[in-house]
This record gives structure tokens, sequence and C-alpha cells, in this order.
């Protein structure tokens, strides 16, 4: 059972101006589970690095940092490899308590507490969840550009729009506040484009994804690449350099079922 | 003791030229101040300090394995000593520190923990302070000033010396160094206690540097020193942990160190005091500090909390509400004394507002007896006049605590105010600890 993907994701930063010092962490690496075996997988940056480091954070993710000294004026970070997706394989786990607890981009406010109030409780916290999902995914308008990475769920639910981050930003206040454990994940679903965003809630030992944007379930056919309790737990690139320079971010991505 | 008194305002001006400020923010605006200081010293018997030092060293040595309880195993959550929300609401947690373990499972390498003088003679703790507890370099430098002003007062009265401070800080970051160079990390000259930590460097013979001096490469952290680029064995940081690492945590921060946590999470650099130290000094988790006491060492608490109620408790929250006129409220989401209110000094509809809010969010609240602390001698003028102090005890851990034998005493200037928070005004004094 479950399906083989082929991956492909490719960054590109280009520097109006060169920078120095370049320290930067990245988490576009497949998480490995159970549920998700990597077979290849294979990171390339440019500029070359003699020294990256491979290590662990708080919450599981892989992450890879490291440092380009000299100056550059692209950094480019390139992700090419095959996984197996399969959910019969999970196993169950406890979730960490602070998945239930208000994150710093998911503070609850009134406004969201009086919509959380509106709303139905199912029988189990994953029939809550999927309603929770479809009826966030009802409120928002996805228009990209109005809101960024630090916008947080009560900003981005006050507006109506925005993209999936911010779906799943309100998702995990509403889950949180109905006390199901909820997490936010980001990876490459199958197809052509950007990385996305969506959500995984825990039942009875076991993460089930949702993806608000799409009013699905995020199932075999996305590859996750790191979790958090918000966005900012798991960006997918950050970094730091020498330089007032712009920088202009170009991305693209490829799933495809083998 | 006349001879030093008569030195109040040269102390001062010493103190001046030295650049021995702070700064306040109040109403969205920031100040800097020069810390008044008192020549009255606060004075404990060697007895008394006995008592304090072994009080204070089971405290510190409590909250280090409440520390390392909650980011590993979180054994005090599971036997219900502490309720989950309390640790996982607190602004000090953070959960990127995660099952990390600092060099020698040592998070509180320099504690702070501030106590009061009851006129029943019993020392209270009011508050403990894991993160960056400020301030043990004025009465440092008080002391180094009043001896030369003034060599005859310490040849009258037998004062521990508390000049081994730089001392104590260098064997404190030595025991946790994991190779390399000691250095003080400061936020820069325009931070308020920039004269601490220049002063500190000096005493405990560490490298000062800011954030563009310091970079990470292959998971070691490296000072840029006129010898070339020196790797770092220990950290003693004076940035907060949310700016400590950009790509860690708050992203905008541009006085932090990129991979810094890369670095710390290999074991490749001792953090002082560790990273996510803040949910231990949390205002509501003190409540439970000596349950901690009792928890981890199984031993009954020697300094007692001020008297504390959390309305989150059904019986504390019924006692609250019948008593808040005489209570103090605190926020436990606030620091530096802002989210302190008195309910005396409230009218009944703001009373009547106060118990409303903690209605609405019992957890968000503590409540405090007022403990009617002594009063010490300050000079104003000519005259000696009587006002609130406290005490702020420093603890070193290396291989187990050691209290400093000295401290910073503040006072409020304002005759009627219990505050005593060096960030609403106030000044301070040197703190003896007498030989007998």
């Amino acid at each position: 059972m479950g399906r083989s993907l082929d991956f492909y994701f490719d960054t590109e930063l280009k520097f109006s101006q060169p920078v120095a010092e370049h320290e930067f962490l990245l988490r576009c690496l497949p998480a490995e589970a159970p549920e998700q075996q990597i077979e290849t997988q294979n990171l390339t940056l440019l500029p070359h690095c003699a020294v990256t480091s491979r290590g662990k954070d708080a919450f599981g993710n892989a992450y890879c940092a490291g440092r380009i000294e000299e100056k550059h004026e692209v950094f480019r970070y390139t992700l090419e490899g095959r996984g197996h997706r399969d959910d019969s394989l999970r196993k169950k786990s406890e979730a960490a308590p602070f998945y239930l607890y208000p994150s710093p981009l998911t503070q609850p406010t009134r406004e969201i507490e009086e919509f959380f109030a509106t709303l139905p409780q199912k029988d189990s916290p994953l029939a809550t969840a999927q309603l929770f999902s479809a009826r966030v995914h009802q409120h928002f308008t996805y228009v990209p550009g109005h809101t960024n990475v630090s916008t947080s769920a009560v900003e981005a639910f006050r507006l109506g729009i925005g993209v999936c981050q911010d779906y799943v930003h309100v998702l995990l206040a509403l889950c949180r506040l109905a006390k199901i454990p909820a997490r936010y994940v980001s990876g490459l679903p199958i197809g052509e484009g950007a990385s996305h965003a969506w959500a995984e809630v825990w039942e009875d030992g076991l993460w089930y994804g949702l993806d608000p944007t799409r009013d699905c379930p995020a199932d075999e056919s996305y590859l996750k690449f790191c979790v958090g309790r918000d966005y900012s737990d798991c960006p997918l690139e950050r970094g730091m350099f020498t330089g007032g320079a712009d920088q202009t971010q170009t991305v693209f991505m490829k799933v495809t079922v083998v | 003791m006349e001879a030093l008194l008569a030195h109040k305002d040269e102390i001062n001006e010493q103190l001046a030229r030295y650049g021995v400020k702070f700064g306040i923010y109040k109403e969205g605006s920031y100040n800097e101040r020069l810390f008044p200081f008192d020549p009255h010293p606060r004075m404990i018997g060697a007895e008394e300090f006995r008592q304090l030092e072994q009080g204070l060293a089971q405290r510190v040595v409590a909250l280090n394995n409440f520390l390392y309880d909650i980011y590993h195993e979180k054994k005090i959550i599971k036997d219900q000593v502490v309720p989950e929300e309390f640790v996982y609401r607190s602004p000090g947690y953070l959960a990127q520190c995660e099952g990390i373990t600092p060099p020698h499972g040592c998070y509180s390498h320099i504690s702070g923990i501030d106590l009061v003088l009851g006129k029943n003679g019993e020392w209270y703790v009011l508050e403990d302070n894991l993160r960056i507890p400020s301030g043990a370099s004025y009465p440092l430098i008080a002391r180094a000033l009043c001896r030369r002003c003034s060599p005859a007062t310490f040849q009258q009265h037998r004062v521990l010396d508390n000049r081994d401070y730089g001392k104590l800080l260098k064997h404190t970051m030595e025991h946790v160094n994991t190779g390399g160079i000691n250095v003080i990390f400061t936020p820069g000259r325009y931070n308020a206690a920039y004269f601490e930590h220049a002063y500190l460097a000096e005493q405990a013979g560490a490298v000062l540097a800011e954030s563009g001096d310091l970079f990470v490469e292959n998971r070691r952290l490296y000072c840029r020193t006129s010898c070339g680029a020196t790797q770092v064995g220990a950290l003693y940081r004076r940035v907060s942990d949310e700016y400590l690492d950009p790509l860690f945590f708050e992203a905008s921060s541009l006085i932090g160190i990129p991979n810094l946590m890369d670095a710390y999470m290999a074991g490749n650099v001792a953090i002082i005091n560790a990273p996510g130290n803040g949910v231990a000094d949390d205002k509501g988790i003190y409540y439970f500090v000596p349950r901690m006491i009792s928890y981890y060492l199984g031993e009954e608490p020697i300094l007692h909390n001020a008297p504390t109620y959390l309305p989150y408790f059904p019986e504390d929250f019924a006692y609250v509400m019948s008593h808040a006129h005489q209570l103090v409220i605190k926020d436990v989401a606030e620091a530096g004394g802002y989210g302190v209110i008195f309910g005396s000094n409230l009218t009944q509809e703001e009373l009547e507002e106060l118990k409303k809010a903690i209605t609405a969010a019992p957890r968000r609240f503590i409540a405090q007896e007022v403990v009617d602390f002594q009063d010490l001698p300050v000079s104003e003028g000519e005259a000696t006049v009587e006002r609130k102090a406290d005490l702020r005890a420093f603890v070193l851990t290396a291989e187990s605590p050691v209290v400093w034998p000295s401290g910073l005493t503040r006072f409020s200037r304002n005759p009627d105010s219990f505050v005593v928070n060096s960030s609403q005004g106030g000044g301070f004094k040197d703190t003896w600890i007498l030989c007998h």
C-alpha cells in the first residue's frame, strides 16, 4: 500500500548586492517516520560550503546549518529524492503537551473565542477538527500578499484573507481551544508550485493531516518536512548575513507519484 | 560609620563617572538614570547569613532540578505537583529547549533571589530571578569606593570581603566551559547595564564581546579577538532568550548570534544562564517552589515564600475574592513590577474591575499578603529616614551553589511604597555580611 513520491524542491535567493558571513538554517529536509520512508535524498547548496552541520531540533525536525564566509549574490538550495508514504504504517505516540497550548502565532483573542463558540463539537477530536477545518476554509479567501510570515492567527482571521499558513494558524488556535493537540506542518503536496503548509491533529496516539486551505485531508499525497507549534517554530529557511541587500526569492517544487 | 556617611556625595559622583546607571521603561519611552547609592549598609550577622546560605542553596538546587525535569521527563507534572498549564502557558517556557541538556546539567549558574526581612525577623523570598539577574556589580564597586574613601570604617567593622565576586564568576564559567575562552556577551554599550557587563568581564578575566564579534561555524562558537578567531567554551550572555539566536528564536533580532543554538545543542558551548530558565522564575511557578523543594529534595523548605494564593485553585480564589482589598495582586505575564497592584490603593470600582479580571482569567494572577517588612535607615540630606528595602542575594553554582557574601540591597525612595524594584525608582546600598 501507500505510494512512492519523487520530490524536487528548489529555492533561489538573489541579493541586490553581494552579501557575506551568511549564516543559514534549513529545515527543508524530509521527515523520517514509519509512514514516510526516505529512499534517497540529496541537498545541494550554492555557493558550495565546505562545512555544514546536521542536527535535530526540539520538535524532532532534521535541520542543516551552515555558514558562507565569502561574498556571494545568490544562495540556492535544491533538494531531490524519493520517498514512500504509507499512513497504515503510522506508530502510536504521545503528543508533546505544548501542542495543546497557544503558541506565539496562535494566541486566541476574543474574536477567535467567539468564532469558536459558534462551532459545534463532534464526538471525536478528529471529526471536530475536520469540521473546524471546513469552517476555516469557508472563512478565508485565498489571496497572497496581504499577510506575511509573522502574521498571527488573529490578524489573519480579522482580514479574512491569507495564504495556507494563515488558514493553518487559525485552525490550530481553534483545535487548541477545543483541547485537541494540534501542530503545524510544512512540506510539499503532489503537484508543482510552491511549498505548502497544513495541520495535524492528534487522536488516540496518531496524528492526522488536515489541509484547511484545500479543505481536504492531508494524506499520503503530502510529503512532510517539519513540524512545530506554528510557523515560527519551523520555517524552511532562515538566514542572517552582512551587507545591506534586498533579496528576491524564487521557489519551485514538484512532487510526482512514481 | 560617620566617616563613611560623610563621603556619600563623593561616592555617588564616582559612580556617575563610572557610568553606574540603569534604564527604565516608563509609558513606552526608555530613560537611563543614575542608581543613587546610600552609604548606610545593610548588615547581616554571621549566624543569620549561615541560615540564609542554607536556604538559598536549597532553593537554587530545587529550581535547577525543576528546570531539568520540565525540559526532560516532566515528572513533577505527571505527579500532579505542578499543574501542566502553569508550565506551558508561562511566557518563559521555551519549547525550543525541550530535550536539551546543558553542560553538567546546570541551568541556573547565576541566580538572583529577592528577599525581604519581615518585622518578625523572618526572611521571605519574593521572587527568583534565573534568567539574567543583574546588579552584582553595584555593591561590588560601591564597596571598592567605600573602602577607598573610608578605610578606617572597614578596620572598625569586621565585614566579609565581597571582592571575590569576579573569582566566583570565573570559577562558575570555568566549571561548565566546554573548551575555549570565557566570554561575556553584551547587547552593546547602549544597553543600560553595559557598565556591569564591562566591569564583570574585567573582574572575571573574561572577554567582553558583542554580536558582531561572535560567530558560529561547524557547530562551534568563535570570538574574533586580537589573536584571530578563538573558540568560546562558556558564554555568559546578557542578551535575553528571545534575542539570543535569530535563526532559532525571534527572527528580527539584530543583537543575537545566528546558529548559537546549533552549537549549544551539539554540546560545544555552555550558555550562562541556560535558555528556557524563565519557566522557573515565572510569578505563577513561584507558588510551587516550596513544594518543589519537598518533591525533589525530600526536605522542608528553609526559606519561606511570602504567603501566596493562586486564584486558579478554588479555595484560594474564594479567599482572594473576599480579601482583595488587603492583598498584593500580581499579573504573572508582566515583569519589572508594573503588573503589581496593591488592593488597598484601589477604589471600590477598581477593586470590582480587578475581581472581574481575576474571575475571567484566574491563572493570570497570583495574590500575596503584604509582608510588613523592616525599614532600613537612609540618608536624605542631613537627616536619616526609614525606608522599605529588599535584598537580592546572588547564588553562583558550579559544583554546588555558593552564596556570595554580599548582595544588592535596594530601597524605595517613596516613604509609603513597598515596591523596591529598581525599575520603579529608588536606590541601593551595600550589603555587609559580618564576621560575627
